[in-house]
């Protein structure tokens, strides 16, 4: 690189600092919209409700490891699984992924920010409140006690008669506002702010994933969100659409699974884009079959829609239908049997590393296979109907969700908090956190299969010490406090390698895509140039260094490139420090990623933060039937959102004025 | 007397056959159809561990070859040596190898599965019933089971006896929310919805006691909503059905009519039911012929004087969150009661 | 490198890759937010029309109870109110286009007032109903689904007004056509979807 590009460059990301930075550490609390304090928020935030619900779990373990156990009574009890549920799959395993992807889509896709910065931080700050409300009944308690499907008749006010249920139904249409802004934001951001050259084809498979995810949000969130309109209605007001007066228990069932099995390839999806990118470093060989792994995201997050009704083959649905439901199901074997084998073959091709990273991926493919054989017994209708709500079921989703889950999650966590933190996790404690992690969770989950089939059904706060399920339930528990354990090691060195850890540098592992083109952590405006690519490994393709620190200048500076440095640079001279049009970023072209059209970025405001507030007060009107209030909570958040809307000057209107 | 003896035998098999582990286990099937049922468990799981095990050496293959491989730069790893054809190459013949393992072979195994797995749920449809067939009609209750027989006019609570080899037919409804009927040695689970009546046709191929179970959470006391199908040769059926319809017999010893008198002039008659009597309450189970039962509160205790006693004083502390009420009677008043429920066989 | 960017690349100005500010329609970020959100709304009504549907299938005999098939005057005056919505705000849509602010402005206006007269005409339609949304399940779907409907309506005027403030202020221009394009976007989804309500609620139990 010459000297004068040097100072360029220097010129240029301190006048990139001064636009991107919001400087002032409460503002920055109060008011960034910066994806990457939004992305590591709602991984710690995520972390903690992770943390909470299998607090949860332990406790339901202590009840459960003895026989005629009187540890727990009833009524606790049946709130810690419900809200165990509610927390893992709603608070836990879609922020995580959200936070994830918050963070690392715009600096995939070399942006600058999301689409809409705004609405992505006013998506945590609901993620942030709607979690409070939903644990607060923990600590009134009067947590949701009906299951995490929370079926009808027994969620009916008749049934359930004090406001547990109104906590799990207002919770999740709060949280639902979250996730759909979320996934729109994804949605626009993948479609619109990538870097110029990065086509569809050549988009890291997480963003592909993240892109299917966000799809599958929007056409399958709605369905529970009616589904908690229509309970609520019913709880509050009386009006009937399940109960006796004309309407079906059997309704609520078919709107929740037709959201509730998507749900479960919402949380998948995100995990097998981060095993893509784990795998495809560590074996440091391009995946084996990008386009198949692509194409299988796409197909699963289809065939997920055709598929709820295998969680209904015990209601009395015609034979017929079930079967039909039980063949389709059987077809998200075909792209997830492709994908295992993909990364199977990238694995043996490659030359892999089997750094910390890469050994959480290895227990997510042999964790993840054993809830996935499982997972194709159940379209077998005989079989499903006898061990479809016992313990075997619990086994199976465990192992998908944990396998298919946790176990990327983690991996990402080692994988990229050195991007996020700038510093590197210690390796010891990371080898105790993943081998007692993982035999831990073997050791819960798998001898619940035996228990399923030995007819424990799920769900019992007690059981006879003559049914036999004793040992196996003291072993669980054991087992249980295992993961606890490897989760404490991890939580230790998390705060070890934040005081203490090895400086990450620029590109620990030898990174593919471009968020290691860019410092640990990175600054506000993510790059210093406007990258532009011509490959789906970017990184890779152009300077392969071992951990070079001063690498960002160099990636990908094709001749087609300069321009868009120089319309940067133009961007930049254009300025002035009062321009309000300041957060200036390029928009490309849907399938082929031309550069396109200059956008403009929102600047940090409050107002995300007030109309989350105006909505928690909203929702915690109706929790107490407090309709005035109500009334008054609308009335602000229409003000809240008139001013968001409240357009700021064009620069064309700027320069009239002046003129 | 000889009903008597009949219920201790009864009794003590029941706590035989319930402390005996397999007594709740699918893959310890009573009948054909759950046999097939668990034959087909087998097989699936059969195929599952060969998978499991492919996998596995995969990933082992994968690490020990790769055990003592020199270090390269990322530069040497990710620019292999091959020529782009080559490359081409291998990658084209490494995605045949993923859409054939990954993709084809799991179709194909699924497929197969798939169409025995209809063949055995077919097996296990209804039968064309002949008229003669034993109905039954069970309500699920929290948490409790009201058994009928409406052909023979029988009402009975959380016991079903059914002639052994022969098929049944349940009918299967709900008075509050969703539960789910379950034996796991004689077939698969069908839910009791409000509203709705399913049809279950089950049959134990021998004689014996089998524990049922709610399977579908319903609430506080889902962990105790058992049941218990008892199977009998079809004269020992014949002679439980005969007995069965006969209505509580009038107390011919003062002290039994006094316990009877306690209960009528209780609040049980609120709730329960004794057919020839007054007490016509539809809320609890029918108690006619209480006595011939071998297990209370759903399978919750064993039917003992003591037990009874104790779920009589207060059956909240046996079973928290069940809809009887503790009463409030003097032992005196207890143990005529106690002695007039056990004169109802 | 694809080809369009090679042949830019002799080029230095940013006008060579036509890099244009305020872009609308498929080029902006704000337009694909609105489908986005169009989408997933949509799938609301979809789940709300499967549950009227469904509860229909379900029953002896539709409506339920004594209540008598939906009267056609009212929800058929209010289907020719929001079309006219429609069409003012693709008006207002067009004169804002044109840079004809005042035209836009009294555009958006009628579509506003539209929005009230259907509102009005709704709450009418509510207040001589003879059964009430605790009857029954037929009744409390049609209350429901009308309602949230109404709801949106609600939503979309709210939208139109706010866009009215802003052209008092003078912020109404080619370049702001943008914000007018999402609303009247979201207005023709309202629109569409009462034709839906229209055929499901109102005309289909007279099947």
């Amino acid at each position: 690189m010459a000297v004068s590009a040097d100072r360029d460059t220097q010129v240029a990301s301190e006048n990139l600092r001064e636009i991107w930075e919001t400087p002032d550490a409460l503002s920055r609390l109060l008011s960034t919209v910066d994806h990457k304090y939004i992305g590591l928020r709602y991984v710690v935030t995520a972390f903690l409700f992770f943390v909470l619900a299998g607090i949860n779990a332990l406790l339901m373990r202590v009840q459960l490891m003895s026989a005629n156990n009187t540890f727990a009574d009833p009524q606790i009890y049946n709130q810690w699984f419900t809200l165990h549920g509610t927390l893992m799959i709603f608070f836990f395993a879609t922020p995580m992924l959200f936070g994830f992807g918050n963070y690392f889509v715009p600096l995939m896709v070399g942006a600058r920010d999301m689409a809409f910065p705004r609405l992505n931080a006013f998506g945590y700050w609901v993620f942030l409140f709607a979690g409070l409300f939903m644990y607060a009944s923990m600590i009134f308690n009067v947590a949701p006690d009906g299951g995490w499907f929370a079926y009808v008749p027994l969620t009916s006010k008749i049934y359930s008669p004090t406001p547990n249920l109104d906590f799990w139904l207002l919770g999740l249409m709060f949280l639902g506002i979250s996730t759909t802004a979320g996934a729109i934001n994804f949605i626009v951001t993948i479609f619109k702010m990538r870097v110029p050259g990065l086509s569809l084809n050549r988009m890291p498979l997480f963003v592909w994933t993240i892109l299917v995810t966000s799809l599958v949000v929007l056409f399958a969130v709605p369905a529970l969100t009616t589904a908690n309109i229509l309970l609520f209605l019913e709880r509050t007001f009386g009006f009937h659409f399940f109960d006796s007066e004309g309407g079906s228990p059997l309704l609520w069932q078919h709107l929740f699974w037709f959201f509730g099995h998507p749900d479960v390839y919402i949380i998948f999806l995100p995990a097998a884009g981060i095993v893509s990118e784990i795998i495809q470093v560590f074996s440091r060989r391009r995946v084996v079959g990008y386009t198949l792994l692509a194409m299988s995201a796409i197909l699963t997050g289809v065939v997920a829609f055709g598929v709820w009704v295998h969680h209904m083959f015990a209601v009395g649905i015609s034979p017929l239908v079930n079967s039909l439901f039980g063949a389709a199901s059987l077809m998200i074997a075909v792209p997830a049997g492709i994908q295992v084998f993909s990364w199977l073959a990238t694995l043996v091709l490659g030359k892999p590393r089997f750094k910390l990273p890469l050994m959480w991926i290895m227990g997510f493919i042999l964790t993840f296979v054993i809830g996935g054989l499982t997972g194709v017994m159940f379209p077998a209708v005989s079989f499903d109907r006898q061990v479809t709500d016992t313990y075997f079921v619990v086994a199976h989703f465990h192992y998908v969700l944990v396998g298919g889950m946790v176990f990327p999650m983690f991996g990402a966590m080692y994988y990229w908090l050195p991007k996020m933190t700038g510093r590197m996790l210690n390796k010891g404690l990371g080898y105790w956190h993943f081998w007692l992690f993982f035999l831990g969770v073997n050791g819960v989950f798998f001898p619940m299969h035996i228990l399923g089939i030995n007819g424990m059904p799920r769900r019992v706060y007690t059981y006879a010490t003559d049914m036999g399920w004793e040992p196996l339930n003291l072993f669980i528990t054991v087992s249980a406090f295992v993961i606890a354990l490897s989760v404490i090691l991890f939580i230790v060195n998390i705060f070890y390698s934040l005081w203490a850890g090895k400086q990450a540098g620029d590109d620990p592992w030898g990174g593919a895509t471009l968020e290691w083109a860019t410092s640990s952590p990175p600054p506000p405006y993510n790059f210093e140039q406007m990258l532009a690519v011509a490959s789906r490994v970017p990184v890779w393709d152009e300077e392969i260094h071992e951990a070079d620190s001063s690498r960002v200048a160099n990636i990908n500076v094709h001749d087609a490139d300069l321009d868009i440095n120089h319309i940067e640079k133009e961007l930049i001279a254009q300025r002035d420090p009062s321009d309000v049009y300041k957060l200036e970023t390029i928009g490309t072209t849907l399938i082929t990623a031309e550069a396109d059209a200059i956008y403009h970025m929102a600047d940090s405001s409050t107002l995300p933060l007030l109309l989350s507030l105006a909505l928690l007060l909203l929702f915690t009107a109706a929790l107490f039937h407090q309709w005035l209030l109500a009334a008054i909570a609308i009335v602000i958040s229409i003000f809240f959102i008139a001013l968001w809307l409240w357009p700021e000057e064009t620069r064309e209107e700027a320069r009239e004025e002046t003129a | 007397m000889r009903s008597k003896l009949h219920r201790f035998i009864m009794l003590f098999l029941i706590l035989a056959v319930s402390g005996c582990t397999a007594s709740h286990s699918t893959l310890n099937p009573a009948s054909s159809s759950a046999g097939k049922v668990a034959n087909l468990s087998w097989l699936l799981f059969g195929i599952a561990a060969m998978t499991f095990t492919v996998v596995t050496l995969i990933l082992a293959y994968v690490i020990f070859r790769n055990r003592n491989d020199r270090l390269h730069t990322i530069s040497e790893d990710v620019n292999s040596p091959e020529t782009p054809e080559q490359a081409a190459e291998n990658e084209k013949r490494a995605l045949r190898v993923v859409m054939v393992a990954g993709g084809l072979v799991p179709a194909v195994v699924l497929a197969m599965l798939m169409a025995l797995a209809i063949v055995i749920e077919q097996g296990s449809a209804i039968a064309s019933a002949s008229s003669d067939t034993l109905t039954i009609q069970v309500i699920g209750h929290q948490w409790w089971w009201e058994v009928h027989y409406p052909d023979q006019g029988i009402n009975s609570a959380n016991e079903i006896h059914i002639p052994a080899g022969e098929p049944v037919i349940f009918r299967l409804t709900s008075d509050d929310v969703i539960h789910s009927f379950w034996i796991p040695q004689l077939g698969g689970k069908l839910d009791l919805i409000p509203g709705q009546t399913n049809t279950i046709q089950l049959q134990a191929d021998e004689p014996g006691i089998y524990r049922g179970q709610c399977a579908e959470f319903c609430g506080l006391q889902h962990a105790n909503m058992a049941f218990f199908v008892i199977a009998s040769e079809r004269d020992d059926f014949e002679t439980w059905v005969n007995t069965q319809e006969q209505p509580a017999q009038e107390p011919e010893i003062s002290s039994i009519e006094a316990g009877r008198q306690v209960f009528m002039g209780s609040a049980c008659v609120y709730c329960h039911r004794i057919e020839g009597t007054n007490a016509t309450g539809v809320i609890g189970p029918d108690l006619t012929h209480l006595a011939s039962r071998a297990t209370i509160g759903a399978g919750v205790l064993p039917n003992t004087r003591g037990n009874l006693a104790a779920w009589i004083t207060n059956a909240q502390a046996i079973k928290p969150g069940n809809r009887m009420p503790p009463m409030q009677l003097d032992p005196d008043q207890l143990q005529t009661l106690l002695d007039y429920l056990e004169t109802l066989q | 490198m694809n080809a369009s960017t090679q042949t830019s690349s002799t080029q230095t100005s940013s006008t060579a890759y036509n890099l244009r500010q305020n872009v609308v329609g498929a080029r902006s970020t704000a337009w694909w937010g609105m489908v986005m959100l169009i989408t997933t709304e949509a799938m609301i009504f979809a789940s709300l029309f499967s549950a009227y549907l469904y509860v229909r299938a379900n029953s002896p005999a539709w409506p339920q109870g004594s209540i008598e098939v939906p009267e056609l005057v009212i929800p058929l005056i209010g289907t020719a109110l929001l079309l006219g919505g429609s069409v003012s705000i693709h008006l207002a849509q067009h004169a804002v286009r044109g840079d004809a602010p005042v035209q836009a402005r009294t555009w958006m206006a009628v579509t506003f007032i539209l929005a009230l007269i259907f509102l009005s005409l709704q709450a009418f339609e509510y207040s001589r109903s003879p059964f009430t949304p605790t009857d029954n399940a037929y009744a409390s779907l049609f209350f429901t689904i009308t309602g949230i409907h109404g709801l949106h309506v609600i939503v979309g005027a709210v939208m139109v007004a706010i866009l009215l403030m802003q052209s008092f202020v003078g912020y109404l221009s080619h370049a702001r056509s943008g914000a007018v394009m999402n609303a009247a976007l979201y207005w023709h989804f309202v629109d569409v979807i009462w034709l839906f309500v229209l055929a499901i609620i109102y005309l289909s139990p007279r099947l």
